[in-house]
C-alpha cells in the first residue's frame, strides 16, 4: 500500500519494492491510449494491491484462482506496473514524475480499472481522485480514496474503509471487525460486524445492523446508529452532531455518549436491564422508561445543570449519557 | 506511514502493551509527531497528577515508575534503526499493523479527567462533593458552587491543567498543519476550518462555564472532550497533509 496525500504527492513511492520482479507494460507512445488486458495465476489467499491516482477502481471477486485486470492508462502522462507471483499481485498506476507539478488538470477519476479476483484475497486498494467499488471478496479488504467514493459490498472476515471528502458504504456482514472513515462525506454501514468503527468530521454516521462493540464520533456529523444485536460496548462522541442509537443492550453491557451541544436520544429494547446516569450542564433530560426504580433526580440551584439516575430490571448494564448544552432523551418501550 | 489508533496510544501510555507492540509504538512515536501530539497531553495531564502527589501515591498508578521518563526519552531520541523500515513503505492510515483492540476514547479520556479531578487532592472533592446538586439520599447540603469550589483552590487547577496540558500540543500541530496545509483540498480545508471553529466554540461555551464555577468536574470533562476533539481533528488533518521532509 502506498501512502497517499490529498494531493497525489507521494502516490506511487515505496511500491514493488518486496514484490519480486515487476513488469513494466507502459508502451512509449506519447499521447496514445494503451488497453490493459491481462490474465494471471493467482492463489485464492494471496495478497493484492491496487494502487492508482486518477483512475476508479472497480473490484470484482470470482471463482477463478485468477486475476484479471482490463482497462487502459495513458501511456504518456501515467505509467503502469504490474508484479507478483502466485501469492501476492500488485498493479499501480502512477503519474510520470512532475506532472502534477505541470498542472495537467485531468484528474477526474473517469478512467475506470476493473480487477477480477478471487474471492478470498487480502485486498489493499487505493485511488485518489476516482472511486472505489469492491463487490464478491470474502477476505481482509482496506481500500481508500481521497476526493472519489468507497463502496463495498458483501460479507467479508475484515473492512477498513476510508475517504477523505467522499462517502464510505459497506454493505455486508464481517465476521470481525468494520473500520470505516471520512472527513467530510458520510459514512454508512449496513450488515453485521463483531466490532464496528465509524468516525467522520462533518458527514453523518449512519449504522444499520449488528455490532456488539460500537465506537463512532464525529465533530458536527450527526450519529444514527441501529443494532438489531445486543450491544455490549457502545461508545459514541461528538461535538455538535446529534448522536441516536436503537437497538437493545446486552447484560453487562455498557453504553457511553457524550456530546457538546448536540442531541442524544437512545431508544432501547423493553428488557433492558441497566443503571442510567444521565447528565447535562445546560440541556435537557427527558425519559420515557417505564418501571423505572430508585430514581434520582437533581437541578443545581445555581447552574443550569442537571442529574438523573435510575435503574431498570436488574441494572446489570451501564448508560451513561452526558452533554454539555445539548438535550438528553431516553426511551424504552414497555415490557 | 501507519499510526496506531488512539486507545493503543492510550494503552502505551497505561503500560498495558506488551513487550513487541510498546516497541512498535515507541518507534512509531519517534518518527510521528502527530502521534506524538496525542501522548504529550495525557504525559503533561500525568505530570500534573504527579506534582499533585506524594510519591507513595505516585506509585498507585499501575505504570512503573520510570515509564514516563522512558517515554519521553524514547520520544525525544532520534528514530531508531528499526523505525526505518516503517517508513520505508509507507501503508495509510491505521491498517492491520496495529492490532485491533477495543476503541476506547472515552473511556480513557474520562479516566485521565477523573485522574486530574481525583489527584488534585481532597480539598477539591470535598468541595465538589459539596457543591453538586442536590441528591436525594446523599444527605449534603449543596453549598453555592461559585463559593465553595475557588475556596477549594484546587477547581481553577484543574483547568489550568488541562489547558496547559493542551494548548502547547494544539500549537504544535497547527504549525504542522499549516506547513502541510497546501497538499490539503479546498473543501477540505473548508471542513476543517468549519470544525475547529465548532470546537473553538464549544471550548470558549465550556471556559465560559467554568468561569462561574471553575471546578466543576462535569465542566471539566467537557473542556478536555472538546480539546481531545480538537486534537483528534487536528491529527487527522496532520497525517493527511504530512508535513514536507
Amino acid at each position: 500500500m502506498t501512502m497517499i496525500t490529498e494531493m497525489g504527492r507521494g502516490a506511487g513511492r515505496g511500491c514493488g519494492a518486496a514484490l519480486g520482479m515487476v513488469a513494466l507494460w507502459a508502451l512509449p507512445l506519447a499521447g496514445q491510449t494503451v488497453s490493459i488486458d491481462e490474465t494471471r495465476t493467482l492463489s485464492p489467499d494471496a495478497s493484492v494491491e491496487l494502487s492508482v491516482v486518477s483512475h476508479s477502481l472497480v473490484v470484482e471477486g470470482w471463482d477463478r484462482d485468477e486475476v484479471q485486470v482490463t482497462g487502459e492508462y495513458d501511456s504518456e502522462y501515467e505509467d503502469f506496473e504490474v508484479g507478483g507471483g502466485a501469492r501476492s499481485f500488485h498493479l499501480e498506476i502512477r503519474p510520470k514524475r512532475g506532472l502534477f507539478d505541470s498542472g495537467r488538470q485531468d484528474r477526474d477519476g473517469s478512467a475506470e480499472l476493473v480487477v477480477r479476483l478471487p474471492r478470498g484475497v487480502r485486498l489493499e486498494a487505493e485511488t485518489v481522485s476516482g472511486s472505489v467499488t469492491i463487490g464478491g471478496l470474502g477476505g481482509v479488504v482496506s481500500a481508500s480514496a481521497v476526493s472519489g467514493t468507497v463502496e463495498v459490498e458483501g460479507d467479508l472476515r475484515s473492512a477498513s474503509l476510508e475517504a477523505v471528502s467522499g462517502s464510505v458504504t459497506y454493505r455486508g456482514d464481517a465476521s470481525s471487525s468494520v473500520r470505516l472513515e471520512s472527513v467530510s462525506g458520510r459514512v454508512e454501514f449496513e450488515g453485521a460486524a463483531e466490532s464496528a468503527q465509524l468516525e467522520s468530521v462533518s458527514g453523518t454516521v449512519r449504522m444499520e445492523g449488528g455490532a456488539e462493540r460500537i465506537d463512532a464520533s464525529s465533530v458536527s456529523g450527526g450519529l444514527e446508529l441501529g443494532s438489531s444485536v445486543p450491544v455490549r460496548s457502545l461508545e459514541a462522541e461528538t461535538v455538535s452532531g446529534a448522536v441516536r442509537y436503537s437497538g437493545p443492550l446486552a447484560p453487562g453491557g455498557e453504553i457511553e455518549v457524550e456530546s457538546h451541544s448536540g442531541s442524544v436520544e437512545l431508544e432501547l429494547a423493553p428488557d433492558t436491564d441497566a443503571e442510567f446516569d444521565l447528565s447535562t450542564f445546560s440541556g435537557e433530560i427527558t425519559a420515557e422508561v417505564p418501571g423505572a426504580r430508585d430514581e434520582v433526580r437533581s437541578e443545581s440551584r445555581f447552574t443550569p445543570e442537571r442529574l438523573y439516575r435510575f435503574v431498570t430490571g436488574g441494572g446489570s448494564a451501564e448508560v451513561e449519557a452526558s452533554s454539555f448544552s445539548g438535550s438528553i432523551r431516553i426511551l424504552v418501550a414497555e415490557r | 506511514m501507519n499510526h496506531p489508533h488512539e486507545a493503543l496510544l492510550h494503552d502505551f501510555v497505561d503500560d498495558e502493551l506488551g513487550a513487541p507492540e510498546r516497541a512498535r509504538v515507541a518507534d512509531h512515536l519517534a518518527e510521528c509527531p502527530a502521534c506524538r501530539a496525542v501522548v504529550s497531553p495525557i504525559l503533561g495531564l500525568r505530570r500534573e497528577a504527579r506534582r499533585a502527589f506524594d510519591a507513595p501515591d505516585a506509585a498507585r498508578t499501575p505504570a512503573p515508575p520510570d515509564l514516563w521518563e522512558r517515554v519521553e526519552a524514547r520520544i525525544a531520541s532520534p528514530p531508531s534503526p528499526t523505525a526505518g523500515r516503517h517508513s520505508a513503505r509507507p501503508t495509510g492510515r491505521s491498517r492491520g499493523r496495529w492490532p485491533g483492540r477495543r476503541p476506547s476514547r472515552a473511556r480513557p479520556r474520562a479516566a485521565w479527567a477523573a485522574a486530574v479531578v481525583l489527584l488534585a487532592g481532597f480539598s477539591f472533592s470535598l468541595a465538589y462533593y459539596l457543591a453538586r446538586p442536590e441528591e436525594g439520599g446523599r444527605g449534603a447540603s449543596p453549598l453555592p458552587s461559585a463559593v465553595a469550589v475557588p475556596d477549594a483552590g484546587h477547581g481553577a487547577g484543574g483547568a489550568a491543567s488541562i489547558v496547559r496540558a493542551y494548548d502547547p500540543v494544539l500549537a504544535e500541530m497547527e504549525r504542522l498543519l499549516e506547513e502541510g496545509r497546501g497538499r490539503l483540498l479546498p473543501e477540505t480545508i473548508a471542513t476543517l476550518e468549519e470544525s475547529l471553529r465548532i470546537i473553538d466554540g464549544a471550548i470558549g461555551e465550556v471556559q465560559d462555564a467554568l468561569a462561574s464555577d471553575p471546578g466543576h468536574p462535569g465542566v471539566l470533562r467537557s473542556l478536555e472532550g472538546a480539546y481531545q476533539a480538537k486534537l483528534r481533528l487536528l491529527r487527522q488533518a496532520v497525517v493527511l497533509a504530512p508535513p514536507e521532509g
